[in-house]
């Protein structure tokens, strides 16, 4: 029989900070607002709140030197736009930061950070289709032959207001839609979910933390997106005995696709993975997670194709090694203008969250 | 109506939310008549389903200018509903599928529900088309909306993009539909600051229908408008690295003029000659056949119109994110304005 400290109906999610989190500024490199919105969130929420020299942020929920401790991953940068230098006609060149297909690309609104640290919009310019040719129509550029376009006509106009080294992303969006609302579209949910279930777990869990029967360390890592992950260092700081990866994993049911292709289905709750291009999964721990989800009623698929890689593949073989195990959810869409997801995975993956935390001493049991 | 950016915008950002794919363009009589309505003396539909908008200068027999600026964009249409409520869809009009995947999209179904183009994820893709553009028939939009699908869309329902207007640097503002808004503002901001002791003319504005699929409107509008002589407005190609440049123009240096078979070679050098008088900025491009606006059309439309086309430099043409330059829609106005006072 499982634990429960907080009943599951109880529990309340962070949803207003998930909103707020996602209309950040977040490019891997610029995680600072992101962070700080976590930390006046979970001020007075846990019991100390430090950040290491590349920008990771760590809360603490319970010190007690005789328990365990489980630490939850969530990375706060997202996949963006470096700013390589400004063509003669005043467009902007730029590289992706972290992985963006170039299909998702053209023709897109972007914003770019001035170097006076103001917002400013820009579109993904393209070559009217009218002129293009046959092989231009049939073949897509990269980004190093695409240009931002934040309206001036001349390099000139842009001296001093931007220049290499500033960082863009996908303009910001939020919206519920689809029947009853079912889906959420919105910018840089990979992975701002997993920093604002982490947030929800800290207002819940705080107050009644000496119950848990492990220390909880919320991990709030850097640079996710470019494979250089701040989770290395994470790990050799603080040496946890188990680790949850609370990430995002690309959806794929959408109409047509073959049944064998689907990875995981949006709105049937969290995606445990077994494999995937960074990781093979501690079996044990994946068990746990299912036998949790069962036990407490919470919706939980597992993730049914091998691709994708995530901080597990850096915190698993980290500190000696940690037994690892990832908890995503479903997007479609993912590194794109918007991720797409269902609406109440959130709350399933807030839930299920809360309750591996609550029966963490059973890890070892598998 | 005060001819500067702040106005220019105004209307264009305005006009640009009335949804207006081509073939729904009738669907915006209510919205027009009240954004427009009070700077005219009468308004009727146009048998394409455009919008005429009258002004009369008060004299007997004055000559009839029509000012032709088309008022529909590209979009798409619904041809199946899958299931979850995926949407497969066709083009109407020219349309880049290189920019579509993540798009947001307006579909106007029984009510307005927002969808956005899916994408496939990358293992899904087939690694020898990698770097290829997507195919229309290959992309579908996302509704979510399951079984409710059904009652909302139908085969045929038009959908359009769903960007909203926002404001860039240097006066430079970014949208969907401007090709054709940005001119319809221009010429109605024009209009609207006439001084109607100097007007020469009786005015008609056509904002035409259909001019994406085929400059349709342009040739019905002027059958009965029958005017004697018209300023076509409509946007022009705006620089692009790798474009040659007598091709294109350039955005913040006015509209331009076109030299064309198709064009009236007498009207327009008094139209340049107006703009050099009253130091407006234009710029010019030459098109050696059709010019791909309803100047093709009109000008052959009923005994023919001897016609100008003044063009309005735009980037991004027929997609989500069509950029403009206030100050071009500014100067076109006041150029409308001063024609119109000044005459042949």
């Amino acid at each position: 029989m499982m634990r429960t400290i907080i009943e599951t109906k109880d529990l309340i999610p962070d949803k207003d900070l998930f909103k707020r989190l996602c209309l950040a500024f977040g490019p891997t490199g610029c995680e600072e607002e992101v962070d700080g919105l976590i930390k006046d969130e979970l001020a007075g929420y846990c019991d100390k709140i430090e950040t290491d020299r590349l920008g990771n942020t760590y809360a603490f929920l319970g010190t007690d030197p005789a328990k365990k401790t489980l630490m939850l991953f969530a990375h706060k940068d997202e996949v963006g736009f470096l700013i390589t230098g400004v063509s003669p006609e005043g467009l902007l060149y730029f590289s992706n930061v972290g992985g963006i297909m170039p299909t998702v690309l053209m023709g897109r609104r972007v914003v770019v950070r001035t170097l006076e640290n103001k917002d400013i919009y820009g579109v993904i310019a393209t070559k009217p289709v009218h002129m293009l040719s046959r092989d231009e129509r049939k073949q897509l550029p990269t980004a190093d032959e695409m240009y931002i376009d934040v309206g001036a006509t001349e390099r000139k106009q842009l001296e001093g207001i931007i220049d290499v080294g500033c960082y863009g992303t996908f303009i910001p969006s939020f919206e519920y839609f689809g029947e009853n609302d079912k889906k959420l579209a919105a910018k840089a949910i990979d992975d701002r979910i997993g920093c604002a279930v982490m947030a929800g777990f800290a207002r819940n869990y705080y107050p009644v933390r000496e119950k848990l029967p492990v220390n909880v360390v919320l991990a709030f890592t850097v640079r996710e997106e470019i494979g250089n992950s701040g989770a290395n260092v994470a790990c050799e700081r603080i040496k946890p005995d188990y680790a949850l990866i609370l990430e995002s994993t690309a959806a794929s049911d959408i109409a047509g696709v073959p049944q064998s292709g689907k990875v995981a289905i949006t709105g049937e709750g969290g995606a445990v993975s077994f494999m995937d291009r960074s990781t093979v999964y501690d079996r044990g721990m994946k068990d746990f997670v299912f036998h949790v989800a069962d036990e407490k009623n919470i919706p939980v698929q597992l993730k049914k194709f091998v691709s994708g890689g995530n901080d597990a593949g850096a915190v698993h073989r980290a500190a000696g090694g940690i037994r690892t195990v990832a908890l995503s959810t479903p997007s479609r869409y993912i590194h794109s203008a918007v991720c797409v997801i269902g609406s109440r995975d959130y709350d399933s993956v807030f839930k299920l969250s809360c309750a591996i935390a609550e029966n963490a001493d059973l890890i070892d049991n598998y | 109506m005060e001819l500067n950016n702040t106005e220019l915008k105004r209307l264009l950002f305005a006009l640009s939310d009335i949804p207006s794919v081509s073939g729904m363009e009738y669907t915006a009589e209510e919205a027009l008549c009240e954004l427009i309505g009070e700077h005219f003396d009468f308004y009727r539909k146009e048998t394409s389903g455009g919008h005429i908008f009258g002004l009369r200068c008060g004299k007997e027999n004055a000559p009839k200018l029509l000012i032709d600026t088309h008022f529909d964009e590209v979009g798409f249409m619904v041809t199946d509903i899958l299931e979850d409520g995926f949407l497969s869809v066709t083009n109407v009009g020219g349309i880049d599928t290189r920019i579509l995947p993540a798009a947001k999209i307006n579909v106007y179904g029984t009510r307005t529900v927002p969808a956005y183009f899916a994408s496939t994820p990358p293992h899904l893709q087939d690694r020898s088309k990698a770097g290829s553009a997507p195919e229309l028939d290959s992309l579908l939009l996302d509704t979510s909306l399951g079984e409710e699908a059904k009652r909302v869309v139908r085969v045929g329902t038009l959908c359009g993009f769903a960007s909203k207007c926002e404001e860039l640097m240097f006066d430079a503002v970014c949208g969907h539909g401007f090709d054709n808004k940005a001119s319809c503002a221009a010429a109605i901001a024009g209009i609207a600051a006439i001084d109607r002791d100097k007007l020469k003319y009786d005015i008609y504005l056509h904002l035409a229908a259909r001019e994406e699929v085929g400059c349709i409107g342009g040739r019905t509008g002027g059958y009965d408008i029958a005017p004697d002589l018209a300023l076509v407005l409509d946007a022009e190609f705006a620089d692009f690295p790798g474009i040659r440049e007598d091709k294109t123009v350039t955005r913040g240096k006015g509209p331009s003029l076109t030299a064309s078979p198709v064009c009236d070679k007498k009207l327009t050098a008094r139209v340049k000659k107006i703009a050099d008088e009253c130091r407006i900025p234009v710029q010019k491009i030459a098109y050696a056949g059709r010019t791909g606006t309803d100047t093709d059309s009109l000008n052959i439309s009923g005994v023919g119109v001897p016609c100008v086309l003044m063009g309005i430099p735009l980037s991004g043409m027929h997609t989500a994110e069509e950029i403009v330059n206030l100050n071009d829609l500014t100067c076109a106005a006041r150029l409308i304005k001063e024609f119109a006072e000044r005459g042949e």
